[in-house]
C-alpha cells in the first residue's frame, strides 16, 4: 500500500501505464505537449478497473474524484500489482514529509493527474465548434476578430453567414420584405447583392446601434432609452449593450447599487483600450459639507433684511470696487501691498484723528461739540490710538500727551508753530482750544485757520504719496 | 429498464466509472446508444474522453440530474449562467477545450453551450493580438491585408465596447 505523493515528472511521463493504444488521435503526444500543472494522476491498469461514482455531492469526491476512483479500484484489485507497489515505494521514500499530510492514507497510489495543454488540442477543435463558439460573441466584437488570422476571417465572413448573420438579420427584422428576398436560412445565396449593402454582415453592422447584444433583437425605437445601453454585468459577460427590456429584466434580478455618479459609471470610457484609466476625483479628505442657512439668518441680529450685499457685510467696499479689481475680484495681496495699505490707511486716518482729538478736547471742556456722540466716541478712540504713537503725523502738528488730570481724563494739547505765538499773546486760553461753531477770540480763529491749512497740506501730501505709490506700482507691474 | 440502473463507462485510459442511468441520459450519445442496444452489462468505451475530463462531465451531469429544463435551459443566448456553472468553468484553458470536445462528443448541449459561452466571453474581452497569444495563432495577414481589414472594421464597428 502506498500513499499519494508529489509526482516525479520524469517518472510520470515514463509511466508505463500510459498505454499508447488507449490514447486517441486528439490527445497530444508527449513531444509537443506543454505542461501547465500537476494535480493528480490516474494510473489506469491494464485490467478493467472499476470506479463506482454514484454520488458527486460528497466534497472529497468532487475535489479529487480521480483519486477516489483509483483508490476504489485498488481496494477491489487487492495488492497484486507489484510494479505499482515498487513505484509507489520510491515515491514514498522521496517524499516522506508529504506523506504525513496524506488524507488518503492506506489507499493506493495515484500520484497525479497530469494537466496538459497542447496546440494539438486547439487544432483538434473543428471549424463547426469554432463557429458555434464564435456565435456567442456579439456582432460588433466579431468584426474585430476578423483581424486575428485568415482562418478566423473566413469563418466569420463565410461560414457564419448561414448560421449567424442571416438568422440575426431575420430575427432583428432588418430585411426589407418588399424586396422579396429568399429568407431561407439554408439557402445557398448567402450574399445580398442589393444596393450598397452587399452582405448580411454589413446589414447587421449597419444596425449595430439598435441591436441588443444579449437578445440580439432590434429596438423598435431608434432613440432615447429604447436603444441598447452598456451595462456592466457581474457575471462573465462583462459589459454588454442591452436593450431596455433586457436591462429591466437584469436589474430586477440584480438591483443596481446606489452610486454617486451613475451616468459616469454607465457611459464612462475609462479602461477601454485607447482611453486613459479612471482617475479618482480627490485623494485627500472629503470636502467640508456645504451648509444652507435659513432666510432668518440673513436678517442678522436686528432681524432686518438688507438691500444688497454691501449693506450686509457692512464694509465700505462695493460690488463695483470688487468687480473693478485688476484680477476680476480675485486679488491676492503681497507683503509690500499690505505695508502700502497700512501707510495709506494711516495717512487717511490722520485728519480724522486730529479732528477727533479736537472734538475730544471740546467735550472735555464741557461745551457743545460739533459732532454727535458717535463722533465723540470715534474721537476718543483716535486719541487713544494717538497715544500709542502714530508716526504718520503731519509736520507742524504735535499732539502732546500730558499726565492725567485730577478727573482721570487725559488732557490733550494741540500745539502748532503758528499757534505757539498766539499762545504767547493770549496766555493760557489756548490750552482749552476746541472746534466750535461760534466765533471765538482772534487766537482761536487763527488756530482754526491753521488747522484747516494743515489739513489741506496733509491732503496734498497724501495725494503725493498716493501718486508716488501708483508710480511705484506701475513700475513694478512693468 | 429501471431509472436507477447503473451504467459502466470506460475512459480513454481504461478507468471505469459507474453512473446512474438518469445521469447517462443527459448525454444524447449515451442515451441513444443505450436505447438502441439496451443494457448489456458491459462497459461503454469512450475513447475520446480522458478520465479527468469524464469526471468533470459526470460532475456536471450529476449536478443537473434533477433539472427539468436541462435540455432547453441554454437555448436562449441571453440565458444567465448560474453561480455553480461559473465556478464549474473556472478551470485552465486546456481542460476547458477538452470539455468542449467531450461535450461535443457526448452530445451534451447545455455543457457545450456553457463552455462555448465561457470561451466566447474570454475572447470578447481580448484584442486580436491577445487572442493570437492566447490561442497561439500566427498572424498570416500581409501588412496590406491587415490594414484593409482594420479599415473595414473601423467602418463597420461603430460601438466602442
Amino acid at each position: 500500500m502506498t500513499t499519494n505523493s508529489a509526482p516525479d515528472l520524469e517518472h510520470v511521463l515514463a509511466a508505463p501505464s500510459l498505454a499508447p493504444e488507449t490514447l486517441t488521435s486528439s490527445q497530444p503526444t508527449l513531444d509537443d505537449v506543454k505542461i501547465l500543472g500537476l494535480h493528480a494522476f490516474v494510473v489506469p491498469s491494464t485490467d478493467a478497473t472499476r470506479a463506482p461514482i454514484t454520488d458527486f455531492e460528497q466534497p472529497s469526491v468532487s475535489s479529487t474524484p480521480a483519486t477516489h476512483a483509483s483508490s476504489a479500484c485498488d481496494q477491489q484489485n487487492n495488492d497484486g500489482d507489484d510494479e505499482q507497489e515498487e513505484s509507489s515505494d520510491e515515491n514514498k521514500d522521496a517524499d516522506d514529509d508529504k506523506d504525513n499530510n496524506d488524507i488518503y492514507e492506506g489507499d493506493v497510489i495515484v500520484p497525479v493527474e497530469l494537466t496538459v495543454v497542447s496546440n494539438s488540442i486547439l487544432e483538434a477543435i473543428p471549424d463547426e465548434i469554432w463557429c458555434l463558439l464564435l456565435s456567442f460573441v456579439p456582432p460588433t466584437k466579431l468584426t474585430t476578430l476578423t483581424q486575428v488570422c485568415r482562418r478566423w476571417k473566413l469563418m466569420i465572413e463565410r461560414d457564419l453567414v448561414a448560421s449567424y448573420w442571416k438568422p440575426l438579420t431575420i430575427q432583428g427584422e432588418l430585411l426589407d420584405h418588399s424586396l422579396s428576398l429568399d429568407l431561407d436560412v439554408d439557402s445557398e445565396h448567402a450574399e445580398m447583392p442589393i444596393g450598397l449593402v452587399k452582405t448580411f454582415p454589413e446589414l447587421v453592422l449597419g444596425h449595430t446601434l439598435v441591436i441588443c447584444e444579449l437578445c440580439l433583437m432590434r429596438s423598435k425605437r431608434g432613440c432615447g432609452s429604447a436603444i441598447p445601453l452598456p451595462v456592466d454585468r457581474q457575471d462573465t459577460l462583462g459589459r454588454v449593450w442591452m436593450c431596455r427590456p433586457c436591462r429591466r429584466d437584469y436589474y430586477e434580478r440584480h438591483p443596481e447599487p446606489e452610486r454617486l455618479f451613475k451616468a459616469e459609471d454607465r457611459v464612462s470610457l475609462h479602461g477601454l483600450p485607447g482611453y486613459p484609466p479612471k482617475v479618482p476625483r480627490s485623494t485627500g479628505p472629503p470636502a467640508p459639507r456645504r451648509y444652507y442657512y435659513p432666510r432668518q439668518h440673513w436678517g442678522g441680529e436686528s432681524s432686518r433684511y438688507y438691500d444688497d450685499y454691501n449693506s450686509f457685510d457692512e464694509s465700505n467696499s462695493t460690488d463695483i470696487d470688487w468687480d473693478s479689481d485688476e484680477l476680476g475680484g480675485l486679488y491676492f495681496a503681497t507683503e509690500a501691498d499690505l505695508e502700502a495699505d497700512a501707510r495709506e490707511a494711516a495717512a487717511k486716518e490722520a485728519p480724522r484723528v486730529l479732528k477727533g482729538v479736537i472734538q475730544g478736547m471740546g467735550s472735555t471742556s464741557g461745551r457743545d461739540t460739533v459732532g454727535d456722540s458717535n463722533d465723540q466716541g470715534q474721537g476718543a478712540q483716535d486719541s487713544e490710538s494717538t497715544k500709542h504713537g502714530q508716526s504718520n503725523e503731519p509736520s507742524g502738528t504735535l499732539v502732546d500727551d500730558k499726565p492725567a488730570s485730577a478727573d482721570g481724563e487725559p488732557e490733550i494739547r494741540l500745539v502748532t508753530d503758528d499757534f505757539k505765538g498766539g499762545q504767547a499773546d493770549h496766555g493760557g486760553e489756548a490750552d482749552d482750544t476746541t472746534m466750535d461753531d461760534e466765533p471765538a477770540s482772534d487766537g482761536k480763529a487763527e488756530n482754526t485757520n491753521v488747522q484747516l491749512e494743515n489739513e489741506e497740506e496733509m491732503d496734498e501730501e497724501d495725494d503725493d504719496e498716493m501718486k508716488e505709490e501708483d508710480e511705484v506700482d506701475e513700475e513694478d507691474e512693468e | 429498464m429501471s431509472a436507477h440502473s447503473q451504467i459502466l463507462l470506460t475512459s480513454s485510459e481504461g478507468t471505469e466509472f459507474i453512473i446512474d442511468r438518469d445521469i447517462a441520459d443527459k448525454s444524447m450519445l449515451l442515451k441513444c446508444m443505450l436505447e438502441d442496444i439496451g443494457e448489456i452489462g458491459q462497459a461503454v468505451p469512450l475513447p475520446n474522453v480522458s478520465g479527468p475530463i469524464l469526471t468533470k462531465v459526470i460532475e456536471y451531469c450529476t449536478h443537473h440530474r434533477d433539472d427539468p429544463n436541462f435540455l432547453s435551459a441554454n437555448d436562449d443566448v441571453a440565458a444567465e449562467i448560474d453561480e455553480w456553472d461559473l465556478e464549474y468553468c473556472k478551470v485552465d484553458q486546456g481542460t476547458l477545450y477538452e470539455l468542449i470536445l467531450a461535450a461535443n462528443y457526448l452530445d451534451i448541449k447545455p455543457l457545450m453551450d456553457l463552455t462555448c459561452k465561457t470561451v466566447a466571453n474570454m475572447i470578447k474581452a481580448k484584442s486580436p493580438e491577445e487572442i493570437r497569444k492566447t490561442f497561439n495563432i500566427t498572424n498570416d495577414f500581409t501588412p496590406e491585408e491587415e490594414d484593409q481589414v482594420r479599415r473595414e472594421n473601423g467602418k463597420g464597428s461603430r460601438r466602442l465596447s
